[in-house]
């Protein structure tokens, strides 16, 4: 087990530094703050306007865009990374030395969560600056969330190394990722859009696609960790703490499902894939 | 086409258009219902195509079911009711199931349901058995009282009205008259009451029930089963209608617990409390109308149930009580108004609690409290002041991780060459 | 069990007993018995398609066999990765290197992973050997086919193995480069390390092998020492044509 943990960690830290030195962390920060810009600069327009806003909580939304743009940048990187290394030749030369399917596995999850644990603090931090900027107040609800975050990125990254694994060629692993997320996500906004609608005739069409999203989404809401992460920090936003670790715990057991399958089908299927 | 070919077409036509327009009925028992959302009362009814009815937990609540013409609308797809045309009221005892056992067998009483803001019951009220009697004839002796006064009203107007015109009758041309002032009318009654009507009360505890009519012989009657589901709230608070200084006919509600109020520095907000519960907004429409298929299940409602503006308000270590405010057009060429407190014989426009916003970036805290000392819970918000900003300093944490970036990739560049980057001389060697 | 089997399982760094492998009606491997003893340099030969590779790979561990046992240095590498894969060193036919790391950081991911302290005196002393010295910041990707076969070299001897086992090493080298390359394997091998030597270029497997066993169709067609192979005026090639 000491060799294992071992070899994780020099896998983690490789991939960590590879990943801190490229843009891609840089960039998606920058994006979600681009986003966090325009969403402050609505509330403070509407200020300026209408006198008033209410509005629970100014930053989880920008920072739950950041988080699903970083996990969903992670989720591709996952997706791709053993297809990669396979077609590079350094998986096969990894495995010449000390290192296991569970050990390297555990190393590339370690190394994404850990890339994707930095993003968030720093976008907290930065959201903490654009409330001394504006004015408008951090929650405690926006710890909940970083904390939070990182085990559904967790489940993300397991999800897209579980597909890795599954899938021979790098296009078939990102072809494969795009159809689960984009169906993931579309099941959640469409529920969510459906749901604001207010619909005055009884027989509308709408409210028919309502109760199947809604229905679609409860199920998506268990398999989903985007649907987790929002589901527990409304918990949070309400102080239904039991909620919000439940969140938790489901994403963690995701984590450990999704790496048990891949270490199996990285075994099974051997590293020509 | 000829011209009597036309119109023998149309006439044939007109059984099916005549035939059209008139919704086909059916014989059907339903149930109407005066149901609480725990803030005001609604009479409503359920067909049988509603096979659920929701209710709320621990409140009164009246089932009167009866036979009557049902037909359906389709304009807003919804079943109605011709009491009008038959309504035969359905006699029995009311039988409420949970989980197989049965919880409570019910006869018909009398109800009533009455509304009186100014006894505090502008959601309503229902009056059960000899209550119900009572409370209608309660009623009945104050509109009477009330009818008397308008008459003996009447009469004082009508003779004010003669001394008036006999007055300036006999006064010379030119010269003012005195004429003493007009008799003031009796105040409107604030009570409305419904008829007496013979229902079944329940009153239920939070859960899922099943309910049946059994004739006086046992026999179920049919049509009288429904599953009944008692809602309860997920939370109980204290929400806020926000009139702000500047546009105080579009006033704001502050329902979650969560909201902060932004303002800017300096700005006035008027707050006005009510105690409310959070309600599944589907649930809550279904309650007030049980064909009701909008509103959503993973969405949440807060209802108002009553007014706390007689609790004091704590702002940051202040207390701050009700005041009463009037609304003034600003004059001249200045558009807007202005609100200011108020005095005069005539109504207030507003009356809240003022809370001043801090004068430059802050927030104060908000919090309807029990005599000042202990804090309604769901009450507290937070009012803060946001300052305009310019765009570039919003700019700024956009720019920082792009410079962060831009220097680990400057670093990692002089850490690992590229070929480019390798000395002339020695760049054959590695080709 | 003879005296001479007795000393075959103590000295035995490679035992490999009906060793088989198929890809679905293909057989690569068929029942190959292979003994490598301690201390020699085996030169393990075979045309296109004889099964080499896919022998290598499983003595290594990363293909499982369809049947047949695999010890390596006293262990199974498949099933004990980290006690057996610590004491051999590898150099692939086609050596891989991470496209974001330089030279001496591919060196200093392969110390890490193998737990070395003080690598550093070696890594520089084994990148002056095979003259790849002052090109330790350049991208390993952006090395030529010869200098990343030295770079594989020197990563597979930086853990100071026990067993070497090397797929066409001198592929792609020029005459200066294969020499380089032929004196330190030798060295290493006079200091104990047991070598296993795949390579088309049979004239250097002649050089430098004490043994070597030719795979024609998954099968061992002719093994023993080079000297005893020869006929007089023969090379290995002669050996190798007529084998195969």
């Amino acid at each position: 087990m000491r060799d294992r943990l071992h070899a994780a960690r020099t896998i983690a830290a490789r991939d960590l530094l590879g990943l801190a030195a490229s843009p891609a962390p840089y960039v998606v920060l920058a994006l979600g703050m681009l986003a966090t810009l325009v969403i402050l600069r609505g509330h403070l327009d509407v200020v300026a306007r209408g006198q008033i806003l209410l509005l629970a909580d100014a930053f989880t939304l920008p920072y739950f865009i950041t988080a699903t743009i970083a996990m969903l940048f992670l989720a591709i990187s996952s997706a791709t990374a053993v297809a990669r290394e396979r077609d590079q030749g350094t998986l096969e030369t990894l495995f010449h030395g000390p290192v296991d399917a569970p050990s390297y596995l555990a190393g590339k999850e370690l190394a994404q969560v850990g890339a994707f644990a930095a993003i968030g603090l720093a976008a907290a931090l930065l959201l903490v600056a654009y409330g001394g900027l504006t004015g408008f107040r951090v929650t405690g609800v926006l710890a909940l969330a970083v904390l939070l975050s990182i085990p559904a990125a967790g489940a993300v990254v397991a999800l897209g190394l579980f597909l890795s694994t599954a899938t021979g060629s790098v296009r078939a692993a990102l072809a494969l990722l795009v159809a689960v997320t984009a169906l993931l996500l579309a099941t959640r906004v469409a529920a969510d859009l459906l749901g604001g609608i207010v619909v005055a005739n009884n027989q509308s069409p709408l409210l028919f696609a309502r109760d199947l999203f809604l229905i679609l989404d409860a199920i998506a809401a268990r398999l989903s960790p985007f649907s987790l992460f929002q589901d527990g920090v409304d918990a949070a936003s309400r102080g239904e703490y039991v909620g919000y670790l439940t969140a938790m715990g489901v994403a963690m057991l995701h984590v450990v499902a999704l790496m048990w399958a891949a270490i199996r089908l990285l075994d099974a299927r051997g590293l020509r894939g | 086409m000829r011209p009597w070919a036309l119109v023998a077409f149309l006439l044939a036509l007109l059984p099916s258009v005549l035939q059209a327009q008139e919704p086909a009925r059916r014989r059907e028992l339903v149930y109407s219902l005066i149901v609480s959302d725990g803030g005001a009362y609604n009479t409503t009814f359920a067909p049988a195509s509603a096979e659920v009815i929701y209710v709320f937990a621990e409140s009164d609540v009246a089932l009167a079911p009866s036979t009557t013409e049902v037909y359906f609308w389709p304009l807003t797809s919804d079943w109605r009711a011709d009491f009008g045309a038959l309504n035969e009221p359905t006699d029995g005892m009311l039988e409420v199931a949970r989980d197989g056992a049965i919880v409570a067998q019910l006869p018909l009483v009398d109800v009533i349901l009455q509304i009186d803001p100014m006894r505090g019951w502008e959601g309503g009220r229902l009056f059960v058995g000899p209550d119900a009697v009572e409370a209608r004839r309660a009623f009945e002796q104050e509109r009477q009282g009330y009818l008397d006064r308008l008459r003996e009203y009447g009469v004082v107007a009508e003779a004010h009205i003669r001394q008036a015109d006999e007055a300036r009758r006999l006064a010379p041309p030119g010269q003012a008259v005195a004429i003493p002032p007009a008799p003031q009318p009796p105040a409107p009654m604030s009570l409305y009451s419904g008829e007496i009507a013979r229902s079944f009360h329940v009153r239920l505890s939070a859960g899922e029930y099943n309910i049946r009519v059994r004739a006086a012989n046992g026999a179920t009657i049919v049509g009288s089963e429904r599953r009944l589901v008692a809602i309860a709230p997920r939370r109980y608070g204290v929400v806020y209608e926000v009139v702000p200084q500047e546009k105080w006919t579009m006033p704001e509600r502050a329902d979650d617990p969560a909201n902060v109020l932004y303002v800017l520095p300096g700005g006035v907000v008027y707050l006005r409390p009510f105690g409310a519960h959070e309600l599944n907004e589907r649930e809550h429409a279904r309650l007030r109308n049980p064909q009701e298929l909008s509103g959503s299940a993973n969405r949440w409602t807060w209802v108002r149930t009553a007014p706390a503006t007689t609790l004091p308000l704590r702002v940051d270590a202040g207390l701050v009580e009700q005041g009463s405010f009037s609304v003034r057009q600003l004059p001249g060429a200045a558009l807007g108004y202005t609100i200011v407190p108020h005095a005069g014989p005539e109504a207030p426009d507003l009356v809240a609690f003022r809370v001043d916003a801090p004068g430059a970036r802050g927030g104060r805290s908000i919090a309807v409290t029990d005599s000042g000392v202990l804090e309604l819970p769901g009450s507290r918000r937070e009012l803060r002041a946001v300052a305009p900003i310019a765009d570039w300093q919003l700019a700024l944490p956009v720019l920082v991780p792009i410079g962060v970036g831009a220097t680990v990739a400057l670093w990692r560049r002089e850490r690992v060459v590229t070929i480019g980057r390798l000395p002339r001389e020695r760049r054959h060697l590695v080709a | 069990m003879d005296d001479d089997d007795l000393r075959d399982v103590a000295s035995a760094v490679i035992r490999a007993e009906s060793l088989t492998r198929r890809y679905g009606v293909l057989t690569a491997v068929d029942g190959l018995d292979l003994t490598i003893q301690r201390g020699e340099i085996y030169g393990f030969l075979g045309p296109n398609g004889a099964g080499k590779t896919s022998t290598i790979r499983m003595l290594l561990g990363i293909l499982r066999p369809t049947a047949g046992t695999v010890e390596v240095l006293g262990g199974s590498p498949s099933a004990d990765p980290f006690r057996v894969k610590r004491r051999v060193g590898v150099v692939a036919e086609q050596p891989a290197f991470y496209d974001d790391l330089s030279a001496w950081e591919s060196l200093a991911f392969h110390a890490a992973l193998y737990r070395l302290t003080g690598w550093d005196a070696r890594a520089a002393a084994l990148i002056e050997r095979l003259g790849l010295a002052g090109f330790e910041r350049l991208r390993a990707v952006d090395y030529s086919r010869g200098m990343r076969q030295k770079l594989a070299l020197a990563r597979a001897l930086l853990h100071r193995p026990e067993l070497l086992v090397l797929d066409e090493p001198v592929s792609g080298l020029d005459p200066h480069g294969i020499r380089q390359v032929r004196e330190l394997l030798l060295e290493e091998n006079a200091a104990g390390v047991s070598i296993v030597l795949s390579s088309h270029i049979l004239s250097e497997v002649e050089r430098t092998a004490h043994r070597v066993g030719i795979l024609s169709a998954g099968r061992l067609a002719v093994e023993g020492p080079v000297s005893s192979l020869l006929r007089p005026g023969e090379t290995l090639e002669d050996v190798f044509v007529r084998a195969t």
